[in-house]
Order: structure tokens, then C-alpha cells, then sequence
């Protein structure tokens, strides 16, 4: 079955705005086109989906969802964390940005946004040569056949932006969003992104995003990515962090279970003294799924790449983690150290863990570990010398083995709301 | 209040507890001196009920209630508290949430209502101050990156929180400096009262110069071999156990 | 060029020590893979009909399957009509009836290889199968194993004498479908051994078969059986070598082991086929089979390798634990130098409960070559309180080669508790001149720590193949300090 062949008759309406675009930019979109006929739906065979074809089965039916949604941002009890924060919303409603926000957003000091139709040749030459060299995947190339709307924002050169950046995807009714962002940091400057999807739970609808972010030098990104809400839909996202000399990446994210939820995080360590520390707590329960898959590859020597993911599986769902660290040959120097912890709470569900490792440098200390398994007894007793009972003292030690992860968020108003989710998943009550 | 009989207790098959008899009463102070090896520990243990060591003989009374047939929570909440010789770390588990926990469970058991969440915020800050830690401590995870001093101050700590009847203490003072020891005994003194009782393992008589013991006894091989006051301590601290007929080394 | 470089590099240079030809008249299919081919191996050995028509059908098999790619190895497409599927040495009767008629130059061959064959000068203890080319050569010690009740004998003798064990055991681990390569051996297998070990007997002897590829542009398509009968035990090691050639042979084994209530198989191989030149020239395809079968409660398989030698090594030896409180243990090192590529791990399966594995690699790469850790732990929904811990270990030689690490980790069960580990490492200048610093030189030191690297798993060796391990690796590592 090949992916979403059926879309070519339907894009073409939807594409106002195309023909004044860039060459370059054209050109990004009929090259993602023309691919599009030939990309199949991942199988049993397709490596990198081993663990979840399945989850994708019907997607290829959607259509585009509506681009005629009122275009607001949303405030609920999982969006409450904005205004404490006051972060600068950027509100996408299927795939499309409010243009209010973006005149809004453009009168901040240090921010500029555009839609990649409206760049001139010379950026819209760097975009599509950046989409060249590094998109991959079926869904990657999806969303850049239809990405027209797409934005790229860019932060001028040694601006602290004080003000999180609050990336607020909102799907309405059925169908397939498309959203892809570009965000330019240029060298020394310091930036805070979340990315939040948050869904009214229509059936058939599907988000298959693509984020980009290049790191300039000396730079720093603090990127948050969750999905608090929404059930039914399907999340597959990629976000791909280019980093450069000594520029440094920290992220913290949070996936709650979909029916396919699924993000393939890249992370392109490609100058000397770059680093990253990716955290990242998964929990899901019923029927649902999410598969994280993370690549850090590290190009340069003298780079130190940190990853810690926890996931806990209940009910039926089932989790996925893949995660890779590829030490090119001349990385000499790497640190590398990936750890990756899961806890199984029912008999139906199921956590598939592919922790990897791909060395070609020999002057490097890399190590990942990987358990899946029970809690510490030793704990469980602590506590319950303590005259907690045993379920409390269990369900106390499952929330704490997320949290662990969570607390370590910079934004504490965020991290408060991750808590009090996780605890109300893990029926936990304070 | 504590009436142990012919004690014994195996971990890992070993049999270290052969047959030990103790009495505590309501008001009293006890403490449990001996080599390494011979037992101290596994009675602290027990008395907590950690499933890693079986009893394989005698009886434990407490309060009219046959303490071994109780779950480890059972105990707590019917007022048993063990200070740990070496607390567990558990990150992402908060001081506060945690004490709250076990406080709320323990006062249910007595038929106490609910802590309010302030007077709850408020008690702890005033037992945290107590014990010489910041407040910043409560909302760190349990004992998460603690320093051994601080671990122990820590376990002090939730002890004034929970006013256990019995408290037991397990080499609650090694690796303590004398700043440090003061806090601890000061929190123990501070518990002392005609209807509370302590027992106190430890491995040195320093302890005792701030915690003065009402009874001191000698665990070897098991066993209590000898009882006796404050001074008997004092002995020890000159004499060592030699006299006592024990080889320190043979005991392990 | 650091003191460690120049002591590797020293260190790996030595030559291939068993690379000579038997130079023996032999009789050798023409190269070529067709129906005639298997129907004439299986007239050579005389089979029934019934082995025939099993042969065929993993052929029809095959002829529809396709090459694996997955694994993180590169060589040219195997052309599978340049290859002879039969060889044997020539020989008056038609098998040699006791050791006086064995071809003296093989017997020979065996005593340079260090594994004498005469009764006078015997390994203690150790009974051998001595497999050369397409056919068994001998096997020793068959009175003493026989009073035990043991059945210690080439596969296309059991054929004949034991075909209701054969026809029950053979492919039932390793199905004739189960791969591209099992498949290709199912049809043109030629020899391996059979052993049987009674219930409740513990077998007296450790059994051994040597493997020896010496005939140009044939490959070997050995077959081994193991059943272990309840509360029974057997030890049984395996080597091999090959002469060098600037050619590639092919060599696609299958082994299967069945183990019974509360048996043991520990099996232990120590892999040397000729790795190839310093260029990457000629050497080995060794694409390899191993499962066992652990069906009895309480059984346990303990597989222990070590690979130093073949071009590419394509070889996953596994276990299925299928009985309540079985074990399954996978011990292994493998080094690769010069343009060697290693792509080797375990498959440990967990079905019942209470069943536990341990998974110890250590990788050593060294050259320009690849080495990779491929596993998979799988704990299926009846596998309650099952245990898995896994430790894979690499250590990088020469900043030109690779240590790759793919576990696979899967689990359904709540109670069951997975363990995996990894790490890399190099052998550092630090380490080098700790060592040169009280006297020892950079060679010697480099093949200490890597032997120190190696200690876990070489402890599972029995004892004369462990001596043999560690001077291997001084051996292959020679020149590697580069």
C-alpha cells in the first residue's frame, strides 16, 4: 500500500499561495511530491517500524483535515500552564498558524517570523538544501509534499529570549494536520520551545508533524514537547536538532499514549563541544501506544550527548523505545550515555526497548543501560516501615520513577502540570 | 511494652538471632551494644518485620498484640519506627508527599482524622528546623542525594513526625560528626516520655553521653549475655568486651 | 604512533598459523547447486529415502527464499554455482573401518592441528569427531562412550543407526525454513556428529568435533544433534580451521539441541577458520545455525564461543526456554581484525516460567574491522517471574574499526525483570603505561587487558580449550596495536 497516493488530486486546492513562492521552495514541495506515489506504508519488514506497522494501519485513508477552523488558542485545565508562564502562544489550528500571532510574535525584540513562501531566494535556498540533506522517512517526506504553510522562525544572534515560545498545535475535527516549523538560532543566543498537541479526541484525525531546529554556535534550546490531551488521534512527529560548535540542547518531553503516537527525535551533534541531555517519560495505558525513537548522532570530536527516558506501560498499550547513538569515525573524544528505564504494570501490556549503539571511533566512553521490571523492593519496605500499605507504597514508587524525570524540567509551573497529570493517570492522590 | 522471648532469626540461612530475651516498659531507654556480627542489626530488622530475615523461633509481644504476626505497615502504624543504618534513596518521590502519606495512614489507624494540608506544611517545617535541615529538604526526594549526615537527620526527623511509641534506632549515630550527633540526640530526648520507649543500637558509647540509656545491654553471638545500667556502657567504652568473655571476631 | 598503536599493530601481524593444505586426492562434485546435486550427496552416503525427500523439500524452500540483509555486514553476492557441495578424501572402501585405514596424511593433518587422533596420543578425556571437508575421518573413544550408553557418531552414520531419533529430532529446533542458510544446509548438509545421551547419564567424557575445510571451492554443511535425555549431562566442545585461500568458502552449519527435565548441554566452540589476509582477501563465510531447545523443566543450555577466525561471521546461538525454571547462558567473545566483520549475539526466548538467562559479550575489534553485538531477550506472556540479564561489553583497538551493539529487548510480562547493559571502552595509554611503567611491554600488555577484558567468558571454557582461547587471541591480535 503506498502512502497517501490518493492526495495529489486533493493538494491542489489546497496550495494557494504556492505559485508565488520561492523557486527553491517549489521546488522542495514538487521533489516531496513526486516521492509521495513511491513511499509505502511501513510493514513488519520496515525496520525502523518493527514494533509499530500496525499502529498505522488506516492512516493512508485520511484526507487533509479542515484549514477553515476558527483559529484560537486554547486555554483548559492542561493548557493552565501558559498563562502562568506567560509564554508567547503561537497558535497552529490543523497545521495552519493564526497570521495574528505572527505579527504579534514579530513585534518581540530578537524573533521573526515568516511562511517559507514569503522568505527570500537566498533563505529559501538554505531550507530546501537542509530538506535534502536530512529528511528521511515516509513521514517525513509526507509532510513536506504539503508543508506550504510552513513557518521558519529565527532568532537573531546573541538575544536571550526571555519569553518560552509556546507552539500550540490544535486539531479540530478529523483528518490529517501537517504542521512544520523551522527554527533558526543564531549563534549565542538562548531560546525556550513547547511544543503542545492538544486535540478535541475527533476520530480519524492524525497530526504528522515536523520540527526543525538549527542551534548556532554557543547557542542554547530548551525544547518541551507534549500531548496532555486526545486519545483517539494518531501523533507522529519528527524534531531534529542541528547543533553547532559548543551550542547546547536540553529536552524535556512528555508522551502520553495514542492510538500511534510516535516521535523520532534526531539530534545532529555536527561541530565540536556541542551537547545534549534528552529526557523524556512515556506512560500509557488501555489500548494505547507510543514508540520513541531517538537518534543522536555524534559527527564531531569533544561532544557529550546525555539521554534519559523512562516509560511505564499499563493495561493493554503497548511502548516502544528506540534508541540510537551513532559515533561517526572521526567523533574521538565522544561521551555517550543512554539510559532507558520501563515499568510493565498489567499482563497485558507490552514494552519493546532497542537501546543501540554503532561505534567507529575508539577514543570514546559510551554506555547505555536498559531494565524493564519491577520496583525496588528495598524501597517498598522503606516505605512501608513507614505504615504505608503496600499498594500505596507501590503506586507512590511508580509515580516517583517518572517524576524523577519530570521534576528535573527548568519551567517548574510546567513541570507541576506534568505532575499532577502523570498523577492522575496513575491514580495516584496526594 | 516490648516483651522479646527466645528470639531467634535466620538471613540467608544463617542463624543469627539464637534465643534473645528483652523487656522494655513504657518510659524506657534501652540501648543494645555489641561487635559487629552479632545480631544488632537483625534485631532491628525483625522488630520492623523486612521479609529478608525469617524468624524461626520465640515470640515478640508488643502492647498485648503478637508483633510477628503483623505486616511491616501494620507495625508502623500501630507505632513502631526504625531509623535506618542506611536509608533508602528514592528519587522522585518527595519528602513531604511521602510523610503525609505515612502520617494520614498512621492517624487513620489510631482513628484520628486527616491532617489538614497546612498544618501538615506547617509541623514539618517546624520538625525540619528541629533537626538543623533546610526546608528546601521536604521537597527534595526521599533522602535523593543526601549526605549520610543528613540522611540520618532526615530519619530523626520523620520520627518527631510520626511520634512513634517505640523507636528504634539503628547505629543511628555512626558516621556522624558531633554536631551532627547532638541534633539526633536532642530529637530523641525530645521524643522521651512516660508512655514512649527507645532502643538504641549502636556500636559506641558516645552516643550515650546525649541519649542517657535507662538500660544497656551486651548482644553477642545472638544473645543477650549481660544487662546492666548506664555504667555498663562506660565499662565497655574502658575495657572493650574482652572481659565479657568475647572475642569481637568470633562473633562475626 | 603511540606505544599502544605500534604494540597492537606488532601484536596482529602474525600469520594464520593453521593456513596449509593436506595435499590429498579427493573426490570433489563439480561446483554447482541443482536437485541432481543433493540427489547424489544423498546417494553417497547412502541415505534412505525418506532423509531424501526431507533434503528436497528444504530445497524447494530455499529456491523461494531470499538472502538476510539486515545484518550489519557488506561482502559481494554469494554465487551459489561457483561452490562444490561434496568432498571427501579418497579412500579404498568406502569408510574408513578403524584408524589403520585412515589416510596416514590426514592423520597427519590432525596431529599439526594439535588434535591427535591415535590412541597413544589421545587428548585425556576428550572424545573427537574429526570432520574433514564433506566426512567424518574417525571418531575416537566410541568403546568407552558406548558402555555409557552415549551415542557419539558422524550424522550420516546415525542416519542409518538411529533414524527413529533422527527422523524425530532433526529440524525440530531449527526448522527447515527457519532461514535462508538453515534452509541451504538442510538440503545439502554433509556430515556433523550425533550425540544421544541416555537418561540420568552423565557422559563420562567431554565429546568434541574438529572441523577442517581443506579442498578449494567447496563449502562445509555440517549438521550437529544434540539430545539430552532427563537428568542427563554432556559437555561438548567444537573447533575448526581452514587453509587460506584468496577465495571465500562458504560455511553454513546447524546445530540443534534438545534438552530434557533437569539435563545440561554445555557446548563450547572455539572458532579459527581462516580470517582472510591483512587486504581482506579470501577467508571464511561462516553463517551459522545454533538453537536449543530447552523443553524440560529445569533444563539448561550453556552456549559458549569464542570467534576469532572468518571473513564475516553470521551466527546467533539461542535458546528457546520453553520448560518451567530452565536456563539458558550465552557466553561469548568475538574478535575481528583487518577486514574481518563479526555480526554475532544470542536469541534468548522466554516462554515458561521461572526461567532465567544470562547474556555476557564482549566484542574486540581491531584493523579496519566491524564487530557487532546483534540479541534478542523476548519474555512471552507465560514466562512469569522470568530473569534476563544481559552485559555487552566492546573494546575498540585502532581508531579505523567498528563496535556496534543491537539488542533487541521485548517483553509482555509484568513480573518478569530484564537487565541490559552496555559499554565501550579502548584500551587506553593510561592503562599501557601502568603496565610498561612495572616492566611490561606494550604488547604483552595490550593482550593482558584484553585477555582481563575476556575473563568472564573465557572462565566458561573447559579448560584446554580456555588455554587455547587466550594464546588464540594473543595470536589474532598480533600486530593490532597499531
Amino acid at each position: 500500500m503506498t502512502l497517501f497516493s490518493e492526495f495529489s488530486s486533493v493538494q491542489a486546492g489546497l496550495n494557494t499561495g504556492l505559485e508565488s513562492a520561492p523557486e527553491a521552495i517549489q521546488q522542495m514541495h514538487r521533489e516531496a511530491r513526486a516521492l509521495l506515489p513511491s513511499v509505502a506504508m511501513p510493514t513488519r519488514r520496515t525496520e525502523s517500524w518493527k514494533y509499530s506497522f500496525r499502529r498505522t494501519a488506516g492512516l493512508e485513508t485520511l484526507g487533509l483535515a479542515s484549514s477553515n477552523q476558527s483559529s484560537t488558542s486554547i486555554t483548559d485545565a492542561t493548557t493552565r500552564y501558559a498563562e502562568d508562564i506567560q509564554a508567547l502562544v503561537l497558535p497552529f489550528t490543523n497545521g495552519l498558524l493564526c497570521p495574528q500571532a505572527i505579527t504579534k510574535a514579530n513585534e518581540r525584540d530578537g524573533i521573526k517570523i515568516q511562511r517559507f513562501n514569503e522568505v527570500n531566494e537566498s533563505l529559501a535556498a538554505e531550507i530546501l538544501a537542509h530538506a535534502q540533506k536530512n529528511d528521511r522517512g515516509e513521514f517525513e517526506t509526507l509532510n513536506r509534499s504539503l508543508s506550504n504553510h510552513a513557518i521558519l522562525i529565527t532568532i537573531t544572534k546573541n538575544v536571550k529570549v526571555e519569553t518560552p515560545l509556546l507552539l500550540q498545535y490544535i486539531q479540530q475535527g478529523e483528518g490529517l494536520s501537517l504542521p512544520r516549523v523551522f527554527v533558526q538560532q543564531e549563534s549565542g543566543s538562548e531560546l525556550q520551545v513547547i511544543e503542545d498537541f492538544i486535540s478535541d479526541d475527533a476520530n480519524n484525525s492524525a497530526w504528522v508533524s515536523h520540527t526543525d531546529f538549527v542551534i548556532g554556535a554557543n547557542a542554547r534550546l530548551t525544547y518541551y514537547r507534549m500531548n496532555l490531551n486526545g486519545k483517539q488521534q494518531a501523533l507522529a512527529g519528527t524534531t531534529r536538532c542541528i547543533l553547532k560548535r559548543d551550542a547546547a540542547l536540553e529536552s524535556h518531553s512528555l508522551c502520553l499514549g495514542a492510538d500511534l503516537g510516535r516521535h523520532d527525535f534526531h539530534v545532529l551533534l555536527t561541530e565540536p563541544g556541542a551537547n545534549c541531555d534528552l529526557n523524556g517519560v512515556c506512560v500509557t495505558r488501555n489500548k494505547e501506544h507510543f514508540d520513541n525513537h531517538t537518534n543522536i548522532e555524534h559527527i564531531a570530536p569533544n561532544c557529550t550527548s546525555n539521554e534519559n527516558y523512562r516509560c511505564i506501560a499499563d493495561d493493554a498499550s503497548q511502548i516502544v523505545f528506540n534508541g540510537r547513538i551513532h559515533i561517526h569515525r572521526d567523533a574521538q573524544k565522544t561521551l555517550g550515555s543512554m539510559s532507558n528505564k520501563n515499568l510493565i504494570l498489567s499482563s497485558q501490556a507490552e514494552i519493546d526497548a532497542k537501546p543501540e549503539l554503532e561505534i567507529y571511533a575508539d577514543d570514546v566512553k559510551c554506555a547505555h543501560g536498559t531494565t524493564i521490571g519491577q520496583l525496588n523492593e528495598k524501597e517498598v519496605y522503606y516505605l512501608k516501615t513507614r505504615g504505608l500499605s503496600d499498594d500505596q507504597a507501590r503506586q507512590m514508587l511508580t509515580l516517583g520513577f517518572v517524576l524523577e524525570i519530570v521534576r528535573s524540567a527548568p519551567i517548574t509551573e510546567l513541570a507541576d502540570a506534568w505532575e499532577s497529570c502523570l498523577a492522575d493517570i496513575l491514580s495516584f492522590r496526594d | 511494652m516490648l516483651e522479646i522471648k527466645e528470639l531467634k532469626a535466620t538471613v540467608e540461612d544463617k542463624q543469627i538471632l539464637k534465643g534473645l530475651n528483652l523487656s522494655v516498659k513504657a518510659g524506657e531507654v534501652h540501648a543494645i551494644m555489641g561487635p559487629n556480627g552479632s545480631g544488632k542489626s537483625t534485631l532491628s530488622q525483625v522488630l520492623a518485620g523486612n521479609g529478608a530475615y525469617e524468624v524461626n523461633g520465640g515470640s515478640v509481644d508488643y502492647q498485648g498484640k503478637d508483633l510477628l504476626e503483623l505486616s511491616i505497615e501494620e507495625r508502623a502504624r500501630e507505632g513502631i519506627f526504625l531509623a535506618f543504618q542506611y536509608p533508602v534513596e528514592i528519587p522522585g518521590v518527595s519528602n513531604l508527599q511521602f510523610l503525609r502519606t505515612a502520617m494520614n495512614n498512621i492517624r487513620q489507624h489510631r482513628g484520628e482524622n486527616e491532617i489538614s494540608a497546612a498544618e501538615f506544611m506547617k509541623l514539618a517545617k517546624e520538625k525540619i528546623k528541629q533537626v538543623n535541615l533546610d526546608a528546601s529538604f521536604l521537597k527534595r526526594g526521599v533522602n535523593e542525594g543526601f549526605s549520610g549526615g543528613e540522611k540520618k537527620r532526615n530519619e530523626i526527623m520523620q520520627m518527631l513526625m510520626l511520634e512513634p511509641s517505640l523507636a528504634i534506632l539503628d547505629e543511628t549515630d555512626s558516621g556522624l560528626d558531633i554536631d551532627a550527633l547532638r541534633i539526633v540526640a536532642d530529637g530523641v530526648n525530645a521524643l522521651r516520655s512516660p508512655d514512649k520507649a527507645v532502643i538504641m543500637v549502636t556500636h559506641y558509647q558516645r552516643l550515650l553521653d546525649y541519649i542517657v540509656p535507662d538500660f544497656v545491654h551486651v548482644l553477642a553471638g545472638g544473645k543477650i549475655i549481660k544487662s546492666g545500667g548506664k555504667e555498663l556502657a562506660l565499662e565497655l567504652e574502658e575495657k572493650g568486651y574482652g572481659w565479657l568473655g568475647i572475642d569481637a571476631d568470633d562473633a562475626k | 604512533m603511540s606505544d599502544s598503536e605500534k604494540a597492537v599493530k606488532d601484536l596482529i601481524k602474525r600469520e594464520y598459523e593453521h593456513g596449509f593444505v593436506t595435499d590429498i586426492e579427493s573426490d570433489t562434485f563439480e561446483p554447482g547447486l541443482n536437485e541432481d546435486v543433493i540427489r547424489r550427496i544423498s546417494e553417497k552416503k547412502g541415505e534412505p529415502e525418506w532423509m531424501l525427500a526431507w533434503r528436497l523439500k528444504a530445497y524447494k524452500a530455499w529456491l523461494e527464499m531470499e538472502e538476510p540483509e539486515w545484518a550489519h555486514v557488506k561482502f559481494p553476492k554469494i554465487n551459489f554455482n561457483e561452490i562444490a557441495y561434496y568432498s571427501a578424501p579418497k579412500s579404498k572402501t568406502d569408510g574408513p573401518k578403524s584408524l589403520d585405514e585412515v589416510d596416514p596424511e590426514l592423520l597427519r593433518t590432525y596431529e599439526k592441528l594439535g588434535i591427535p587422533l591415535h590412541e597413544r596420543a589421545r587428548l585425556a578425556g576428550v572424545a573427537v569427531d574429526a570432520v574433514f571437508d564433506s566426512v567424518s575421518v574417525t571418531t575416537t573413544f566410541k568403546e568407552k562412550l558406548t558402555e555409557a550408553g552415549v551415542i557419539f557418531c558422524p550424522m550420516s552414520e546415525a542416519v542409518h543407526k538411529h533414524p527413529e531419533l533422527i527422523k524425530k529430532y532433526i529440524g525440530s529446533v531449527v526448522p527447515q525454513k527457519d532461514n535462508y542458510y538453515a534452509a541451504l544446509n538442510s538440503a545439502v548438509f554433509s556430515d556433523g556428529s550425533f550425540v544421544y545421551i541416555p537418561k540420568g547419564v552423565r557422559c563420562p567424557l567431554e565429546l568434541s568435533t574438529y572441523f577442517r575445510i581443506n579442498e578449494a571451492n567447496t563449502g562445509q554443511f555440517e549438521r550437529t544433534l544434540i539430545v539430552a535425555e532427563a537428568g542427563s549431562h554432556v559437555s561438548y566442545l567444537e573447533g575448526c580451521t581452514a587453509p587460506m585461500r584468496d577465495e571465500n568458502q562458504l560455511h553454513a552449519a546447524v546445530v540443534e539441541l534438545v534438552v530434557m527435565d533437569d539435563a545440561e548441554i554445555k557446548y563450547s566452540t572455539v572458532q579459527n577458520w581462516y580470517p582472510g589476509d591483512e587486504e581482506g582477501k579470501g577467508g571464511i563465510y561462516n553463517f551459522v545455525t545454533k538453537r536449543g531447545a530447552c523443553i524440560g523443566r529445569n533444563s539448561k543450555i550453556s552456549w559458549t564461543q569464542v570467534e576469532t577466525g572468518s571473513a564475516i561471521t553470521w551466527k546467533y546461538p539461542s535458546c528457546v526456554l520453553r520448560g518451567e525454571g530452565s536456563v539458558g547462558e550465552f557466553y561469548s567473545v568475538a574478535l575481528t581484525n583487518n577486514f574481518q566483520q563479526a555480526d554475532t549475539g544470542t536469541k534468548m526466548i522466554h516462554l515458561g516460567k521461572n526461567t532465567k538467562s544470562t547474556i555476557i559479550a564482549k566484542g574486540i575489534s581491531a584493523g579496519k574491522s566491524d564487530s557487532s553485538y546483534r540479541g534478542l531477550v523476548r519474555f512471552g506472556p507465560g514466562a512469569e517471574n522470568a530473569r534476563n540479564y544481559t552485559q555487552c561489553d566492546s573494546l575498540l583497538i585502532g581508531d579505523k574499526c567498528g563496535a556496534h551493539t543491537f539488542p533487541y529487548i521485548e517483553s509482555k510480562n509484568s513480573s518478569a525483570v530484564i537487565e541490559h547493559e552496555a559499554t565501550t571502552s579502548k584500551v587506553s595509554d593510561d592503562q599501557l603505561f601502568l603496565c610498561q611503567q612495572r616492566g611490561i611491554d606494550a604488547e604483552h600488555a595490550v593482550s593482558m587487558i584484553v585477555n582481563g577484558f575476556c575473563k568472564e567468558v573465557f572462565k566458561e571454557l573447559p579448560m584446554e580449550f580456555a588455554v587455547e582461547a587466550t594464546k588464540l587471541l594473543e595470536v589474532s591480535l598480533e600486530g593490532s596495536v597499531g
